[in-house]
């Protein structure tokens, strides 16, 4: 030890005592006696500094030690003031250690380090620029520019550098301190200073500023630091910078990330690299120390960031190699990662090095076992797929770590899905995937297993649907896990069933099979679900014979305590009997345009009813309508009863396949007014939502297999949706829907635009426009409906509601003469104007529906309550058109998120029905009227709100805006 | 860039602690018991570093940890700074210890936090690496403990 000068017996005792405490609790007492003390020898006075000094050490181990030491604080800025160096070096040590850039005590030190910063003495200066360093904030930065920049040709390099870097801090700060040319200008002299330290924290500096997209700026000066590597490597540097013979190695590294982020995509600059990249290269190679290895993994990364080339690549990836095959992780660990950089321009040089790779996973190091998992599947392609999955595999057999096993078990699904040479291998690997990993099959892994094989099938026909079944009923002849045992019966039930629907042998020979399965020990009981669920299938096929056997087992389920079973057994078991009513029935033909409809249609116009208008249907879909995906919303259960199911990639699935088929939404159609219809949708029906999960795919993929519309499939989409008592309920509250369904969108097309919305949201002005001419739609209704609306409200017994009306009428005629465009304010104005003058009654605001006046009135004689509704967007498309009390108005609220909305929307009790970013759009009820409420809202997190209500009745309008004003502006 | 420097004991004292960005002292000691754990993954054949996965301090920030001793140098780094040169750079800082402390061990680096910290704030200013050559940091360091001395 050199000097024990401030080793006191008191901190030598504190470490010790603190060295023997044996819990938390024995280390909590001695410091809170240790702080104790400090703080009653502090306040002393005439305490000498060095025994201050002594004690602020002891501070610092308090507070390394997770302690308060806030006491000091100010002790250590007295220090500081010390003419002592030691002392004020302590000082600013406490001060960077303690303090934080936003202490109120920072403004006591400006005043010391100002004088410090114009010292004479070295090492001062240097103490204060390094607290500066830490401590510097916006506060008083410009209190300290001027001090710093004079110190950059301070005669010192020790300050000129660390100077340097202060000034990075400095204009980080605060970019007015230092003009930008000034900023060049002095990097630029950091970079020609005669010190090499000095140069080298300038190098800092230039890549701080590469960093921040300066690029184009610096492209002129990579001639210097080419020719600056070139001279470090060349031996050119004084040998003080050598480490183990090595010349200069941090500078070279610095100067290659540099260099790396100048030739990034840029051929010319990159050109100007590429022979002082190699020969560095090649130097690193030659050393076989660690910091060698660094230069030459740093070299590496600049050949795979710049533009490449060839020679260079193929050099670098050799390199690499040497890492791979060291017994130091630590190098294959770097091998590893550099490959892993090559392989994304090209694999080929990375390819003769697989089985290398392939040997790190053997590896009992976590690090490195997950890097090369990166890689391998970064570098997997059709080629040598076979050979990385089989190791990959093997893996998955032996490993003993689960993290690994799950990030395994993704990775080689990914792989299989992706690079699978025949369809017969991508089963069997997906089979023995399964056999090994049973225990990380989740939803999403076995949906998207299931769309894999769905539309495989579909591309591949009979085949195919023969071969897995083939495959899957052998499977089950196995004792088999219970995760395994659900994709069989998926399987054998979808697609065993279609492929032997007239095979009535092969039909008994899988239901057998199956049956079997039931008896057999079960892990869980939703497997009997599925098992039910695979009968249930198979029973639908028409050569199905086996009705007694299958209707026993409904029979035994029915009674099952299991609800999810018994509601199961229950619905297939009604099932059963339509579909033995259905034997040998005709085909049934559809009418995809429901001429039957016209004549009522033709009467609900003549009725006064609105024409169907296409552009809703295109505001549905800008607003995210179900059909686009994921999530499943298909007639009868988009009803947000079963929000909660989770239909994953299934809801993809259906839209595609419902859209190929023109046929399919007219069955829809009907269904989808079923639920826009209950007026009390909150009493749902018991169902737990699981079961219509699964029911559902049985009528989706069925949509999806069966081109042609046959009895099976009708009878399969009913069952897949509210099954045999639904029906009758379908019946019941059945409207028939005032005008034709509009035809389905292009899906694909939705599809493409929602993915370019999301990829170039300020760029796809184009694909945006369906958006806008809807919302222009709205408008225009709004001040179109109440001349349609006014007929029939006139004979009505209220003149100020009336007097509204018709002022409406005056205001908007004009507005929709002239100009269109004209904005949504001035469209308002002029009302709010003509009220105030004509209509005296104006304090009863109840009355007053389309005014839009900030006066906050709340009509307080009635307090409503409302109920959600539960509807989808095209069902409140669809009301919203009906409606015709629209009340729009921008408020200055306290909602910013969409939490705040729905706080908001819980407040008023009605539910939300789609939210896009920050529009949402929400749909209830009058408990007591049931006259419908709609409501589109669009904040803004700086807390402007536009809203638009549409209700049946003009004082709900009122009421909720007034409450909305009330509690949330 | 470096993150945060830490020394620590073989018994998860922490012995130096260094930010180098603001960060709040309850976090600090967050991150310092993380890391104190990862420790453990540490052995002498295993690989020195650490992808900062779960986020100690920042998922795309590196851990690069070197045991001397008794003593754990542990430094966190952002994705730009090259783990093998801070390998070294430890190896650097060891070094230094030694010239410095002559034969240096955990006690020196308790019982001196000024020296330690100045060595390391002549190595490491506002996180970036602005020295490596041992003599020159020798030189400075000597002269300040000379002058110290002489007042």
């Amino acid at each position: 030890m050199s000097s024990g000068s401030h080793l006191s017996k008191e901190l030598h005792d504190l470490i010790k005592s603190i060295g023997e405490t044996r819990s938390k609790q024995e280390e909590d007492k001695i410091i809170i006696k240790e702080v104790q003390q400090l703080k009653t020898k502090l306040n002393e006075k005439n305490m000498p500094s060095k025994k201050v000094k002594e004690m602020l050490i002891r501070a610092i181990y308090i507070e390394m030690l997770g302690h308060d030491a806030s006491f000091v604080h100010i002790n250590a800025i007295h220090l500081t003031q010390s003419k002592n160096l030691a002392q004020k070096r302590l000082g600013y040590l406490c001060c960077s250690l303690f303090l934080d850039n936003d202490s109120e005590l920072l403004i006591l030190l400006v005043a010391t380090l100002q004088k410090d910063l114009a010292s004479t003495n070295v090492h001062i200066v240097v103490n204060a620029l390094t607290a500066v360093g830490k401590l510097i904030s916006k506060t008083f930065v410009n209190a300290l520019t001027e001090p710093v920049l004079k110190l950059l040709t301070h005669n010192t390099d020790i300050v000129r550098k660390k100077a340097l870097m202060v000034m990075q801090i400095i204009r980080q700060l605060n970019q007015d301190c230092i003009t930008e040319q000034d900023y060049d200008d002095r990097i630029r002299r950091g970079i020609q200073d005669k010190e090499p330290s000095v140069m080298g924290a300038a190098f800092n500096l230039y890549h701080e500023e590469l960093k921040k997209g300066a690029v184009n700026k610096y492209k002129p000066l990579t001639g210097t630091f080419v020719s600056m590597l070139k001279q470090i490597i060349e031996h050119k540097l004084h040998k003080d910078y050598d480490y183990h013979r090595f010349p200069g190695p941090w500078l070279q590294i610095k100067l290659l990330q540099i260099l790396t982020l100048l030739g990034a995509n840029d051929l010319k600059v990159s050109e100007q690299i590429y022979e002082v990249l190699g020969s560095t290269l090649r130097r690193a190679d030659d050393t076989t120390i660690n910091i060698g290895y660094a230069v030459t993994y740093q070299c590496v990364k600049c050949i795979s960031g710049i533009y490449p080339q060839q020679g260079l690549l193929e050099q670098a990836a050799n390199s690499v190699s040497r890492f791979l095959k060291s017994d130091n992780n630590n190098l294959k660990y770097l091998g590893i990662n550099a490959l892993t950089q090559i392989v994304q321009i090209s694999q080929k040089y990375v390819l003769e090095h697989q089985m290398t790779i392939v040997d790190c996973l053997e590896s009992n190091d976590d690090t490195l076992k997950k890097e090369t998992l990166e890689l391998l599947f970064k570098m997997t392609n059709e080629q040598n797929c076979e050979i990385i999955i089989q190791k990959l595999i093997h893996f998955l057999k032996t490993s003993s770590d689960s993290n690994f096993k799950k990030d395994l078990f993704i990775k080689i699904s990914l792989l299989n899905e992706k690079h699978a040479p025949t369809q017969e291998w991508f089963i069997k690997t997906a089979n023995t995937l399964f056999e090994f990993g049973s225990e990380f099959i989740d939803n999403d892994v076995r949906n998207n297993f299931f769309k894999l094989l769905i539309d495989n099938f579909n591309d591949i026909g009979t085949e195919f649907g023969e071969f897995i079944t083939d495959i899957y009923s052998d499977l089950l002849k196995n004792d088999l896990q219970d995760n395994i045992l659900k994709i069989v019966c998926w399987v054998i039930g979808e697609i065993g069933s279609q492929i032997y629907d007239q095979n009535p042998n092969k039909l008994n020979e899988l239901t057998q099979l199956v049956i079997m399965k039931l008896d057999s020990q079960l892990e869980s009981e939703t497997t009997i679900s599925w098992i039910l669920t695979c009968l249930a299938k198979l029973q639908s096929a028409r050569a199905f014979q086996m009705f007694d056997q299958t209707r026993a087992i409904f029979q035994k389920y029915m009674q099952s305590k299991n609800l999810d079973c018994q509601q199961r057994a229950i619905d297939f078991f009604t099932l059963a009997k339509f579909n033995a009513a259905l034997k040998g029935s005709q085909y049934i033909t559809i009418d995809p345009k429901m001429s039957f409809l016209d004549a009522y249609v033709q009467q609900e116009r003549l009725r006064g009813a609105q024409p169907y208008n296409p552009s809703l249907q295109v505001k549905a879909a800008a607003l995210g309508s179900a059909t686009e995906a994921p999530s499943l919303n298909f007639g009868p259960y988009s009803d947000n009863k079963y929000g909660s199911v989770k239909t994953g990639t299934f809801g993809v699935e259906e839209n595609k396949t419902t859209n190929q088929n023109s046929t399919v939404p007219t069955i829809a159609g009907p269904w989808d007014d079923t639920g826009y219809n209950q007026k009390q949708p909150s009493v749902a029906k018991p169902v737990i939502a699981a079961p219509m999960a699964i029911g559902s795919t049985v009528g989706i993929s069925s949509n999806g297999s069966n081109q042609t519309t046959t009895t099976k499939t009708t009878m399969q989409s009913m069952g897949s949706g509210q099954m045999g008592v639904n029906t009758n309920q379908t019946q019941n509250n059945y409207i028939p829907p005032v005008k034709p369904l509009p035809p389905k969108e292009d899906p694909n097309l939705k599809e493409k635009q929602k993915l370019a919305n999301q990829l170039f949201p300020s760029f796809s002005q184009t694909q945006q426009q369906p958006q806008q001419t809807q919302k222009k739609g709205i408008t225009a209704m709004a001040t179109q409906k109440p001349m349609n609306a006014n007929p029939t409200q006139v004979p009505q017994s209220k003149p100020p509601a009336q007097v509204n009306n018709l002022l409406e009428i005056d205001d908007s005629l004009p507005i929709q003469q002239s100009v269109s465009s004209v904005s949504q304010v001035n469209v308002q104005q002029p009302q709010i104007i003509t009220q105030k003058t004509v209509v005296p009654q104006q304090l009863q605001p109840q009355q007053q529906w389309s005014q839009s006046t900030p006066v906050q009135t709340f009509p307080q004689q009635q307090i409503k309550s409302y109920i959600p509704a539960n509807i989808n967007v095209d069902q409140y498309e669809q009301l919203w058109e009906r409606n015709q009390n629209i009340k729009e108005v921008t408020l200055q609220s306290k909602i910013k998120s969409e939490q705040d909305f729905k706080k908001m929307i819980q407040t008023i009790n009605i539910n939300v029905i789609e939210v896009i970013e920050q529009e949402i759009i929400c749909a209830g009820a009058n408990a007591e009227s049931k006259s419908c409420v709609l409501l589109y809202g669009c904040y803004n997190q700086n807390g402007s709100l536009d809203l638009k209500i549409n209700t049946t009745d003009p004082k709900d309008g009122e009421y909720i805006l007034a409450l909305i004003k009330r509690q949330f502006c | 860039m470096i993150k945060v420097f830490l020394i620590v004991n073989s018994s998860g004292k922490i012995r130096i602690r260094r930010f180098y960005d603001e960060v709040e002292f309850a976090r600090q000691q967050q991150i310092e018991q993380k890391l104190i754990q990862l420790t453990s993954k540490l052995s002498p054949n295993s690989c020195n570093f650490f992808k900062d996965l779960d986020g100690i301090y920042d998922k795309k920030c590196k851990i690069v940890m070197r045991f001397f001793g008794t003593l754990y140098f542990i430094a966190v780094i952002d994705e730009d700074e090259s783990e093998l040169g801070v390998l070294d750079l430890i190896q650097n800082i060891v070094d230094l210890m030694d010239k410095i402390f002559e034969n240096a061990c955990e006690l020196d680096v308790l019982y001196h936090p000024d020296k330690m910290n100045a060595l390391i704030d002549e190595i490491i200013v506002a996180g970036i690496v602005v020295e490596t050559n041992i003599m020159d940091i020798q030189e400075a360091l000597k002269q300040q403990e000379t002058q110290i001395k002489n007042k």
